[in-house]
Parts: structure tokens; C-alpha cells; sequence
């Protein structure tokens, strides 16, 4: 049987934080962010509260700004400061463990993906898959709640990426999240 | 006191209950851990095989090698985060030679436990 898309490519350093980056997203669960993001909320709103029944001492008015501003930072810029944190742990993971990373090539059936690296290879059913994760610089393919396979976007066409799209789509349904795809 | 006491508490009680938890969920969503595999062992590696996959992994890729009553279990293994070898259907020697191999292989990351 022939396959309908082919990609082989070496994992960079940057491919490498583009994956954790995303694995991150597609962890963080919609509560946790709206947990946040009410935190957040609740800090600038309480500190305003405050400063306006008590802005006489120097000292609370510093309290209240530090307030303010730990309710910016949780409930504008959370995830940015987690995504920023995550790309730099794997990028010094990467550093430190080169030779963890080698070249594969994953080819996609009708039904069943394909992996290939020297020490690995795999033919999964689509049925087998636990679900698939894309974002706009990856796909992540999860094999089970912490065991995954990532194909970076920059060795595909958009043509090729389509493609993968529509078969992930139909087979996987539900299991199937796309977050800023392009 | 009191601290301690929730510490105690935690430790004993709430963590174990979700690391269960959370290997219970790791082994519901994985299509590969329920089904039979033929486990390989050589000097330096191993050699995984199911129905969907073949695994080469280096000993040295492996961060831990635990020993108990019923298995051996690795972890940290570079394509298979999880290995557990069962002791089920080796014999007393086959399980001697492997347990020996790995304490000398695994050295100051083996651990024997007694149960």
C-alpha cells in the first residue's frame, strides 16, 4: 500500500521546544486557565478595593501595587510566562542530550501511521492512537496519556499538512484538537 | 506538630492513592502496555516487540531498574518511558542471571525490594 504523505526530518533544538511548547498547551486544561485568569482578576480588583479605603501609608500602597501587579502578570500573561519557561527547559534539555536525537521518518496510510528512527518503528492504527494534537508548528500524536510522537510542520507542504489534517479529522474525531493551525 | 502531622498524612495516604491513580490512567490510554510483548534481553540492550511496535533501548538509556517479588521494572527508558518485565514464567535461574545482570549493569540506579 502506498503512502499518501512521507516526511523525514532530523529534530532541531528549536523543533524540539516547538513540541514542548505544545505538549504544554495542549495539557493545560480550560479550568485551569480560567482559574487563573479569575485570580488574577480578583488581585487588581481587591488591590483598587483597598487602595481606595486605605491609601494614606506609603508602605500598603506599596502592597497594593505589588498586588496589581501579580493580578497582571497571572491573568494576562500566565501563559506566556509558563511558554516561555517550558521552551527554555527544552532547549537546555536538548543541549544536554544531543545524541537523544536522531533523524525519523513517519509515513501516513489509509489506516495506520508509520514511525521509523534506528532504533524504532511502529505501525499504529489510527484506532489505536489516544489522541492527536496540532497547533501551528506541529503535530503531536499521543500514544497514551504520556507517550508521544511529534511531526514538526516545517518538513511538511501545506498541502501535505491538509492532507493529514482531513485523515485525523475523519478517523479520530474528538480525539483530534487543533489550537492556531494554520 | 500539626505540620508534621498533615505531612504524615499526605505522604501516606493522599499520595500513594494518586500515584495509582495516575499510573491507572496511564495504562487505560495506552494501546500498547495491555498487550502481549516479547521482551529480548541482551548484554547491552533490549529488544521490545508487540503487534505495533519494535524497540530498541540501551540499557544505559534506562534511569532506574527496580527489582520486586513479581518484576523488574525500568524507567526513563528513551522510547518506552515504562518497562515492566515480569518475573512470571522465567525460572529461578533465568531470574538470578537477569537480577545480577542488572545490579552490576545498573549499579548505584538498581534497587531490590522485598516486596
Amino acid at each position: 500500500m502506498q503512502s499518501f504523505v512521507s516526511v523525514s526530518s532530523l529534530v532541531t533544538r528549536f523543533d524540539y521546544a516547538d513540541f514542548k511548547a505544545a505538549a504544554a498547551k495542549s495539557e493545560m486544561k480550560k479550568i485551569e486557565k480560567d482559574i487563573v485568569k479569575i485570580i488574577g482578576t480578583a488581585l487588581i480588583f481587591s488591590s483598587f478595593v483597598l487602595w481606595g479605603l486605605n491609601h494614606y501609608s506609603i508602605t500598603r500602597n506599596i502592597i497594593y501595587g505589588v498586588m496589581a501587579a501579580a493580578g497582571i502578570i497571572l491573568g494576562c500573561f500566565y501563559e506566556m510566562i509558563i511558554q516561555y519557561s517550558v521552551r527554555r527547559r527544552a532547549l537546555n534539555y536538548y543541549d544536554n542530550h544531543k545524541e537523544r536525537f536522531m533523524a525519523h521518518t513517519a509515513q501516513f496510510f489509509e489506516d495506520k501511521i508509520t514511525f521509523k528512527t534506528e532504533r524504532y518503528s511502529a505501525a499504529v492504527p489510527y484506532e489505536k492512537i489516544y489522541k492527536v494534537y496540532e497547533d501551528s508548528r506541529v503535530f503531536i500524536i499521543y500514544t497514551s496519556i504520556n507517550e508521544m510522537k511529534f511531526i514538526t510542520k516545517r518538513a511538511l507542504s501545506n498541502n501535505d499538512c491538509e492532507k493529514i489534517r482531513k485523515v485525523f479529522q475523519s478517523k479520530l474525531q474528538q480525539k483530534y484538537q487543533q489550537e492556531g493551525a494554520r | 506538630m500539626a505540620v508534621a502531622v498533615l505531612l504524615a498524612f499526605y505522604f501516606f495516604f493522599i499520595q500513594p492513592k494518586d500515584i495509582k491513580k495516575w499510573a491507572a490512567q496511564i495504562y487505560c490510554t495506552s494501546a500498547f502496555l495491555s498487550i502481549p510483548q516479547k521482551i529480548e534481553i541482551y548484554r547491552d540492550s533490549v529488544i521490545i516487540k508487540n503487534e505495533y511496535e519494535e524497540i530498541l533501548e540501551y540499557w544505559t538509556d534506562f534511569a532506574k531498574c527496580v527489582e520486586t517479588n513479581s518484576f523488574f521494572v525500568l524507567t526513563g527508558g528513551r522510547e518506552r518511558d515504562l518497562l515492566i518485565i515480569t518475573k512470571n514464567g522465567m525460572n529461578a535461574t533465568q531470574i538470578e542471571r537477569i537480577s545480577k545482570h542488572f545490579s552490576n549493569e545498573f549499579a548505584l540506579r538498581y534497587m531490590k525490594k522485598k516486596r
